[in-house]
């Protein structure tokens, strides 16, 4: 059972990372809490459905489709609500209030479309049985969405760090003001970055239906929390830091639900309040030298 | 003028006075308020029960309105329904709304008992009676407290007695000697388990190898099938809410898991929300309590279950509400309205215990879709128990799942298949 535990716990932090990776990379690039971001991963759920379930097209073209497809819409999202946000006083608090609200927007407008039922996609979509692992039998779709993620992490390694767009990417995240003084166009940078979080949101979404069991409209806001608790042990603002969150936040919750099951609900609370005590930066957070 | 017809003018007059009073009292309409979750966890249990009294109402607004034997008249109905977004504490405000703002006359809770247990107190503290629909939980009923009647489910304590009773009586008998147990932590499931848990004890023949309780938003079960079958057990039992069946459901799909004996919650209940989402396969020889969403109940008022499913999906059909149902939530709102229908036409007032007293009349009298409707003394319900089903592959050339009711003794159509093959 142990064995078990661990194995899957890694398995699903990695596509715990994937969940998370989108709200880091927003809020490092913007110092905005999109928690929107819950619901551009259950619109991510939908358009799974919709290709692989009713359409029937391959898994590979989904994801590829469902990432462009969402960076796209994520373009102009940032250029109607983060610019003016930016200029307000406390981005920071407001931001929580303006995404909270266009998360409720999001899922009362696709709950009335298409109701409240649970949705799944038989886990044959993804093309396999279940897989042996050190003895332990693995669902086949737990395997590809961990894949996923590792080429996706890998994907936006390449992109922050071996990229002109991903240097001015970092340049804004580690002092955004001096990032304008060399030059950078912030709005353009941090719009590519917004459509980006999006879009991972969005592939997360993909794989929703395979790790979650299934997937209703008011998915958002359990997905938010667990995205902030990920982020929060990885630190908040430190793209590399979501997939240690992950990693710990996955392990953890199949050891809970192996061993005390009946709590494993409040595990993203007791994992936050936590790192806040103990790390307040979080794992991989710099410590800050107030003057 | 004499004396005499001086008292017959007072008498007339006294008369004509009394009948027009009669007529100014009866309200214009009949007020239910009613909670429903358009959003979050309750939201797939919820929305069909509530569309279900949206077409309850409006049926009966179309021949006029509700007959309430206290005006003599009929008088229309008008639904006032507040989305408490699955949030319990949203819907103890709401309740309070809806007695205080709207004043209703009639007030009817959420469905389950996780959304029923907001309303409770509310409605005992302003003394209106709640018309707890599904809210189950043995907690919620109490010889104090005359404000709330149960309508459509047997109370949580009472309704797994056929599983129950086959645990003691048939397991041993088909050779099972272990048993495993999964339930959600909440209520309605937890006094489920508890009630085969007591049954289990009563066994000394039979050994429970795994017993776990989990959160209500569990929506992975994979790990606990496969502790559960590092335990071997020759059953499992599973409790859960709709989400969890499918959630489990998928779990030994995607692992290729088969028990011996499954026995689901809702297997049977929402079988169409399962079919929906391709695991039909994995209910194949599994038991489940045949509810009225699978079995037939005669009724001796309203409309039969093949017509009110008929009457249902064209009523979702013509409103164009999306991603509904029909199942035992639905049949649920139905009979909600047609025993508040009922408890009216013999109410002589709207006073909310006098309300409680008609709905009592209807106890042992009433045979619903949900079963015979039987209330104990403390409002809680008593009948509506469902027998224990076998859930069969579809037969050649079919693709509709089969089913056997295999107990209680006098209403079984056939054998239990043990082991499942």
């Amino acid at each position: 059972m142990l064995l078990y535990a661990l194995l899957t716990g890694l398995i699903f932090g990695l596509y715990f990372a994937l969940v998370g990776l989108g709200m880091n990379l927003v809020f490092g690039v913007m110092r905005i809490v999109n928690l929107a971001h819950g619901d551009m991963l259950m619109l991510g759920a939908f358009t799974a459905f919709w290709l692989m379930r009713v359409a029937a097209v391959s898994p590979v073209i989904t994801v590829i489709g469902t990432f462009v497809l969402f960076f796209v819409i994520g373009l102009p999202v940032y250029y109607a609500l983060v610019p003016r946000l930016q200029r307000s006083r406390e981005p920071e608090m407001l931001s929580l209030i303006l995404f909270f609200g266009l998360s409720q927007v999001i899922e009362a407008i696709v709950s009335l479309l298409f109701g409240n039922n649970e949705r799944s996609i038989p886990s044959r979509t993804l093309g396999g049985g279940p897989v042996s692992i050190f003895d332990q039998t693995i669902p086949f779709p737990w395997i590809y969405a961990a894949c996923v993620s590792v080429v996706i992490f890998a994907g936006v390694y390449l992109y922050l760090y071996h990229t002109g767009f991903g240097r001015q990417t970092r340049a804004i995240m580690a002092q955004r003001e001096e990032a304008v003084t060399i030059g950078i166009d912030v709005h353009r940078v941090s719009a590519v970055a917004f459509g980006l979080g999006t879009a991972l949101a969005a592939v997360a979404g993909v794989f929703a239906p395979f790790m979650l069991g299934s997937f209703t409209p008011s998915i958002g806001v359990p997905i938010d929390l667990v995205s902030f608790a990920v982020v929060v042990i990885g630190s908040l603002g430190n793209p590399v830091g979501t997939i240690l969150g992950g990693a710990i936040y996955g392990v953890c919750l199949m050891l809970m639900r192996t061993y005390f099951s009946t709590l494993a609900d409040l595990l993203p609370n007791l994992v936050l309040i936590g790192v806040l005590l103990v790390r307040p930066t979080g794992l991989l957070g710099r410590t800050v030298r107030h003057a | 003028m004499n004396w005499v017809t001086i008292a017959r003018a007072i008498t007339l007059a006294l008369l004509v006075s009394a009948g027009a009073a009669e007529a100014a009292d009866a309200p214009a309409e009949i007020k239910v308020g009613t909670l429903y979750a358009g959003s979050g966890a309750m939201a797939s249990t919820s929305v069909p029960l509530h569309v279900a009294l949206e077409y309850w109402a409006d049926g009966l607004n179309k021949g006029g309105g509700v007959f309430v034997k206290g005006f003599n008249k009929k008088i229309p109905i008008k639904l006032i329904s507040y989305d408490d977004q699955s949030s319990p504490a949203l819907a103890g405000n709401l309740t309070n709304q809806l007695i205080t703002q709207d004043k209703v006359d009639i007030l009817l809770a959420d469905s389950t008992s996780v959304m029923t247990a907001a309303s409770v107190p509310v409605a005992r503290d302003h003394k209106m009676l709640l018309w707890d629909v599904t809210g189950s939980s043995p907690n919620f009923f109490s010889p104090d407290n005359p404000y709330i009647v149960l309508l459509a489910l047997a109370a949580t304590d009472r309704y797994p007695k056929t599983i129950a009773d086959f645990v003691k009586q048939q397991m041993p008998k088909l050779g099972i000697k272990s048993v495993a147990l999964l339930y959600v932590t909440a209520d309605y499931t937890a006094f489920q388990a508890t009630a085969v848990r007591n049954a289990l004890k009563e066994t000394p023949e039979i050994k429970v190898v795994f017993d776990r309780g989990v959160p209500q938003n569990t929506s992975d079960y994979t790990v606990f099938v496969n502790n559960m079958l590092a335990a071997k057990p020759d059953a499992v039992l599973e409790f859960g809410y709709p989400a969890n069946e499918l959630a489990f459901l998928r779990a030994l799909n995607d692992t290729d898991s088969k028990f011996k004996f499954l026995f689901t919650g809702y297997g049977l209940t929402e079988q169409n929300l399962i079919k929906s989402n391709g695991l039909a396969e994995q209910l194949h020889h599994s038991y489940a309590l045949a509810g009225p969403g699978s079995y037939e109940f005669k009724v001796n008022y309203g409309l039969n279950r093949h017509q009110f499913e008929e009457a249902y999906e064209h009523w979702v059909t013509s409103h164009n509400i999306k991603g509904v149902e029909f199942g035992y939530n639905a049949i649920a709102g139905y009979q909600a309205g047609l025993v508040i229908e009922r408890s009216l036409a013999v109410a002589e007032s709207l006073d909310q215990l006098e309300l409680r007293r008609a709905a009592f009349t209807l106890s042992g009298n009433l045979d619903t879709l949900c079963g015979p409707f039987v209330l104990a003394p403390d409002g809680s319900q008593s009948g509506e128990i469902a027998p224990l089903g076998q859930i069969l592959p579809p037969a050649a050339g079919s693709k509709e799942l089969g089913l056997s009711i295999v107990w209680p003794a006098d209403l079984a159509t056939a054998k239990p298949i043990y082991p499942s093959p």
